[in-house]
């Protein structure tokens, strides 16, 4: 029997031929196996270990059907985010926060770029087309540099559009600021991974490089599971469970049997491309909503199976022009962010906007559907939603639509809309997280202190 | 005078070894384990140096080592006019950590420049100096009066860093008499990790100010000293001000430091005379772990004080302790309608965290939801989390008709599939409302439960015409799970209400194609109700033989008194298209109808129909004068697909060009595009296009000349300029790949562009250079050179065909 405690994260590990599969927090796991080798008692549902999740969206939003009138508790949930409506008690609305560095403080055209590359940075990119990148280190990297060694990966970037990494994508901005939102040191942008796939190989894979490609080729010409491999340990750690912990592996496996099996369908199955300037990424789902799922997918078993507990996710990158045929908006996302108030493009904006914070939804409705502990995986989590761009029409970088879900363990009052003073830098946020990460840091970027109203 | 390079090598392995930082870009917290780590290898590395060092050459002291010559280069670089030059140099030192110590003196100098980026690099990389950095103190601290937030906010944390030197000025500076040099001062304490004893020393002294202002700034510097500072804090909790016992107590909550001492006088103070003291003081209690029995009784006092915002923090607190804030139920049902609204959310949230045990609350939440104008979502949500316990108070507060049932609705949909049993059993209620909101709820589900089927089936025939719509809306969506539907909605498009036959017939068209289900639909056209009549039209509209069959029924449908009904038909037809043949004809004549909405129908129908008569060219040309911007919209989109059979159509357009509306030149130029057939006419046209203000303009004239091809060449020279532009390079660059030429008007400006060093232009200017050949000798220089520096094997041989083709006969 190969079932071993995972040296990094003290879960219950099964393995098989190349597989290693970290499980969820089981309550027989914890307490009821002590002394078996088995056990993974470090953690209980009071000590649960918190996430963090960035997820980017490009262009900005329409911002009068995406702010709340009411503030506090008991905040109306105008038309883009009444996807949320399930969850709304586990959001906080932030209305107000800047990205200063976002704007060109002398450096001219470039807004897209300087967008997503201020997003979790906080920091003025140097405009150049070159090589001679340089921004900051962004905040999911400061959280991964001080607490990543905890988990199998210290974060976990990903994105459903392979830009490109070099060249001039935006009035001379490189194309690595507009393509990555992630960057562990100044000069250096971690590079996003848009193939669920290889995602999911990494999670479930004991095995590295040519050595991993080849076991999911294997895997994949067999027709064969992850799940095939690790049948046997799953089958004897069975026996020694409680029965409802029983009941929660299962659903737990079948879940990855779903994602897994959803990745092989998006991928064999494709439709063609409809979308030429944007066709999907090598072997990645054609259909882009399946796309953001799977992605949401791998973020959810990622948290589940604490393989790590930091990820970005770019739903487009900065200044995406992707059309969204599937709900009946042709147009590109970025020529119709130049809206100049014309009715019939703000409300195709509107149903972009909505259309992303729907995915969101998916994202965040999962979390919350996995047990931890006495609680779930949202609660433990913090997932900020957001645009560097207020207006895609103005190009604005102040007044930022911003969604901060889950409550960190207790540690945020959510449930409310707030609004903070004006000008106060997106990065007083990302110290107030970092604080609830367990690393807390003396600044990140621009930031001037941390935003208080988190809690009442 | 400055020390020897050997001295500052030995200073600086001494300062990294009492002082460990990082040179990452953001500073981290103090205290932090890793900290630790990197110090033992230091104090290798300071033998090491120190006995490299003594062994070195006497010559050898006076040269500076890799790393003192950088930061002297780079402090030159600081001082350069150039502003990128600058913030390069300031950049780098501010990555170098100690190892910038001899750039200090440009690096102080530079705190005079106006440059946010420079000045902000520069602090940090005096700060990453450290204590070394102490003749920095006195200009860092002259900032601490800046009014940008950011300059101010890392001058005070800068001089945190550079550690006790700083505190003699720090002293002074308490007793400054600007407040904000005082208040920073204070700030600046707060960061003084390595020397957080003196620093909290100096703090605590300051809890006696006579300003209350300054104490309370005090207890969140002694916040940020960790431990160090809980002892002044606690004592703080002694404050006269209530404002300072309130931060005091954040301060504590914050830091989680819940010693009995501190928990004792919190439970005193949540007795204080002031409101915000016994709020902040509940909050706290509320994540202290401790004796809940005791805890219960306070808060239980809490919910009862007179003030909203102790109520509120009593309710919040009262989460912490799970089932057992059930004792307080009562006491938080009567502040479920309390006038405050965050008093009001925070008891909705306690009451909600106990779920199906607070069924007693349903009443007390719905009665709120009906008070307040809008859906308001602590009390929704409170209900959605009491699961089914609170659908029949929600069914029984759908009897009132002034309570909103889509509200209750989307409730009982919060609440899932655990409603659907009691949902279901309410479709039988005698109460109207009851079975209406139950039907909706049902109908919002996705997916309806299988067990809803039959007792929504019993609903159609409900006397109630909701419950009978909101039952074939369910019913509807459940499509072939429902035994015999298509008969049962036969019967109710005969049934006696129209919004029950408009439903009934919305429903029938997702039925199949048959002959006899168009039949029906055709008759629902002469339903005296205008709903009906629109929802048999579009019904039949859905599918092209449907449209087929029912074409001369719908050519009389035209005629139709309702407007709305006429627009409908039309769309219809209009599916199709070109093979329209007699209804074509009918549909060309509402062009001059009476109502707007049929015309602009009209309108769109002949271009799908591709309807080409003179009659029609004329009529949709006499429209072009229209100024209603969706008029024009779709006359220009139609006569893009048929206006070239007339000549004169496109003289009646250019005018368009100079509308005021950017979505109507647009339109005009893209229906340009398809009506002149002479390019030579419009190819000016288009080009002066592409110097609009509106780039969807520009873009609709450069899509317009990149399809001519190399005819718009004359184009290229414009098209190039606006390479460099975000909005319109993408639709340039296809512009310039299908034009695939430019003329030598073009070689000036290509020139220009391969002198840019920006890769794409470049490479575009390259490329047509190229296509034009002899003409374009003059570029010859410029693109040998290119060649010449270019480290690309790729580059160099993209500059050689374009070389080639130049140098080639002509």
């Amino acid at each position: 029997m190969n079932i071993e405690k995972n040296k990094y994260a003290r879960r219950t590990v099964l393995r098989g031929l190349g597989v290693s599969m970290a499980l969820p927090w089981l309550e027989s796991l914890a307490t009821g196996e002590r002394g078996s080798g088995i056990a993974n008692a470090a953690e209980t549902s009071d000590n649960s270990p918190k996430r963090m999740a960035f997820i980017f969206v490009p262009n900005g939003v329409h911002l009068a059907n995406w702010t709340p009138r009411r503030l506090g508790h008991g905040y109306d949930l105008p038309e883009i985010l009444t996807p949320l409506a399930a969850i709304q008690d586990d959001l906080l609305v932030i209305s107000g926060l800047t990205h200063d560095k976002g704007r060109a403080n002398g450096d001219g055209a470039g807004d897209h770029a300087r967008s997503a590359s201020v997003f979790l940075t906080g920091a003025q990119p140097r405009k150049t087309a070159g090589e001679n990148i340089r921004s900051g280190v962004s905040v999911d990297q400061v959280a991964a540099q001080l607490a990543g060694d905890a988990t199998r990966f210290a974060s976990l970037e990903l994105g459903c559009e392979a830009g490109r990494s070099a060249g001039n994508c935006d009035s001379g901005y490189s194309c690595a600021y507009s393509s990555n939102i992630a960057w562990s040191s100044e000069s250096t942008p971690v590079g996003k991974e848009t193939n669920p796939r290889l995602v999911f190989e990494r999670l479930f894979s004991d095995t590295h490089g040519s050595a991993r490609d080849k076991q999911a080729e294997r895997r994949e010409q067999l027709k064969m599971s992850v799940l095939d491999f690790i049948l046997e340990d799953a089958q004897q750690l069975q026996k020694r469970m409680a029965v409802q912990d029983k009941r929660k592996l299962d659903e737990f496996l079948n879940g990855v049997r779903e994602v897994e099996q959803r990745i092989t369908r998006s991928t064999e199955h494709a439709e063609p491309a409809t979308d030429l300037d944007y066709p999907p990424p090598g072997n990645t789902p054609r259909d882009y909503q399946e796309h953001l799922r799977l992605m949401c997918d791998m973020m959810v078993l990622a948290f589940q199976t604490d393989r790590t507990r930091i990820a970005t996710c770019m739903f487009a990158d900065a200044g995406s022009n992707r059309s969204y045929r599937q709900i009946d908006v042709p147009d590109g996302h970025h020529g119709l962010s130049h809206h100049r108030d014309d009715a019939a493009k703000l409300a195709k904006i509107s149903k972009i906007n909505h259309f992303h914070v729907a995915q969101l939804a998916y994202f965040l409705e999962k979390l919350k559907a996995t047990p931890e502990g006495e609680t779930n995986l949202l609660d433990n989590s913090m997932i900020c939603y957001g645009s560097a761009i207020s207006d895609g029409n103005r190009h604005n970088n102040e007044n930022l639509p911003v969604l901060l879900a889950g409550n960190a363990g207790g540690l945020i009052d959510s449930g409310r809309h707030i609004r903070v003073a004006r000008e106060t830098p997106m990065c007083n946020l990302f110290m107030s997280m970092l604080d609830r990460f367990g690393t807390p840091v003396d600044f990140v970027g621009d930031s001037t202190g941390k935003l208080s109203e988190l809690q009442l | 005078m400055h020390p020897t390079a050997g001295h500052r090598l030995i200073r600086l392995f001494a300062i990294r070894c009492f002082f460990p930082t990082d040179c990452r870009g953001f500073s981290t917290g103090r205290n932090h384990p890793r900290r630790v780590s990197t110090a033992l290898p230091c104090w290798v590395t300071l033998l090491v140096g120190c006995t490299v060092f003594l062994s070195l050459p006497a010559h050898g002291q006076n040269e500076p080592s890799e790393e003192n010559a950088r930061a002297l280069q780079l402090a030159e670089a600081l001082g350069d006019p150039d502003l990128k030059k600058r913030r390069d140099a300031a950049y780098d030192l501010a990555s170098m950590g100690q190892e910038a110590l001899p750039a200090l003196d440009a690096l102080i100098q530079r705190l005079g420049d106006r440059d946010e980026q420079v000045w902000v690099q520069t602090v940090m990389a005096i700060a990453k100096i450290g204590p070394e950095a102490e003749a920095a103190i006195d200009p860092l601290t002259d900032a601490f009066h800046e009014r940008s937030q950011q300059k101010r906010y890392r001058a005070i944390w800068a001089v945190g860093r550079i550690g006790s030197s700083a505190i003699p000025k720090l002293g002074k500076l308490l007793n400054d008499t600007s407040s904000s040099r005082r208040s920073a001062a204070i700030e600046a304490l707060g960061w003084m990790d390595g020397n957080a004893e003196q620093a909290a020393d100096m703090l605590d002294d300051l809890l006696q100010d006579d300003s209350a202002e300054v104490r309370q700034l005090v207890a969140t510097s002694l916040s940020r000293l960790g431990k160090v500072g809980q002892t002044a804090l606690t004592q703080a909790l002694n404050d006269e001000d209530p404002e300072v016992k309130t931060v005091a107590i954040l301060s504590l909550d914050k830091t989680e430091a819940f010693s009995p001492e501190v928990t004792d006088r919190l439970f005193e103070l949540a007795r204080d005379n002031d409101p915000a003291v016994r709020a902040a003081s509940l909050i706290a209690l509320g994540h202290a772990s401790g004796n809940r029995e005791r805890l219960m009784d306070l808060l239980l006092e809490g919910v009862l004080d007179p003030e909203s915002r102790v109520q509120g923090a009593a309710a919040h607190a009262l989460q912490s302790l799970g089932d057992d804030s059930r004792l307080a139920l009562p006491a938080l049902i009567d502040l479920i309608g309390s006038e405050d609204q965050a008093t009001r959310s925070a008891a909705a949230r306690a009451v909600g965290s106990l779920g199906n045990k607070a069924a007693e609350a349903t009443d007390a939440l719905i009665e709120v939801l009906k008070k307040t104008p809008e859906d308001d979502a602590s009390i929704t949500n409170a209900l959605i989390r009491m699961g089914p316990a609170a659908v029949p108070g929600l069914l029984r507060a759908s009897a009132d008709s002034s309570q909103s049932t889509d509200l209750i609705s989307r409730i009982l949909t919060g609440i899932g599939t655990k409603a659907n049993a009691p949902l279901i059993a309410a479709l039988r209620s005698d109460a109207e409302h009851t079975r209406v909101s139950a039907a909706q709820a049902i109908a919002a589900m996705n997916p309806i439960p299988s067990a809803a089927i039959q007792p929504l089936q019993a609903c159609l025939d409900d006397p109630s015409v909701k419950v009978r719509s909101a039952a074939i809306s369910a019913l509807t969506k459940m499509g072939d799970a429902v035994d015999n539907w298509s008969e049962q909605l036969q019967n109710l498009i005969t049934d006696t209400d129209p919004a029950i036959r408009t439903a009934a017939v919305n429903a029938f068209a997702r039925q199949d194609d048959s002959i006899a289900n168009t039949r029906i639909l055709v008759d629902c056209l002469k339903d005296k109700h205008d709903s009906v009549r629109v929802a048999a039209a579009s019904g039949l509209g859905l599918t092209q033989p449907r449209v087929q069959l029912a074409s001369a029924d719908l050519i009389n449908a035209l005629a139709d008194p309702s407007p709305e009904v006429r627009a409908t038909v039309i769309a219809a037809i209009a599916t199709l298209g070109k093979s329209g043949g007699q209804a074509a004809e009918a549909v060309a004549e509402l062009l001059n109808d009476s109502d707007m909405s049929v015309r602009i129908s009209a309108v769109t129908a002949v271009g799908a129909m591709e309807i080409s008569s003179p009659e029609v060219i004329r009529a949709l040309t006499s429209l072009l004068t229209a100024r209603e911007e969706s008029v024009l919209a779709a006359v220009l989109t139609s006569l893009a697909k048929v206006g070239s059979a007339d000549r004169d159509a496109a003289s009646k357009i250019i005018p368009l060009l100079k509308d005021d509306r950017s979505s109507v030149r647009s339109a005009a130029i893209a229906c340009l595009a398809k009506v002149e057939t002479d390019h030579a006419k419009t190819i000016p046209l288009f080009i002066a296009a592409l110097k609009d203000a509106d780039w969807t303009v520009r873009q609709e004239a450069t899509a317009s000349l990149g399809a001519m091809g190399s005819e718009a060449r004359d184009a290229v020279p414009v098209l190039f300029q606006l390479l460099g532009s975000e909005e319109d390079s993408t639709a340039v660059r296809g512009a310039l790949r299908s034009i695939d030429d430019a003329g030598p008007d073009a070689v000036p400006v290509l020139i220009e562009g391969l002198k840019t060093g920006d890769t794409r232009r470049t490479f575009y200017a390259m490329f047509l250079l190229g296509k034009i050949g002899p003409a374009a000798s003059e570029a010859l220089p410029v693109l040998k050179r290119l060649r010449e520096e270019s480290d690309s094997r790729r580059g160099k041989e993209a500059y050689s065909r374009a070389i080639r083709q130049i140098e080639s006969k002509p």
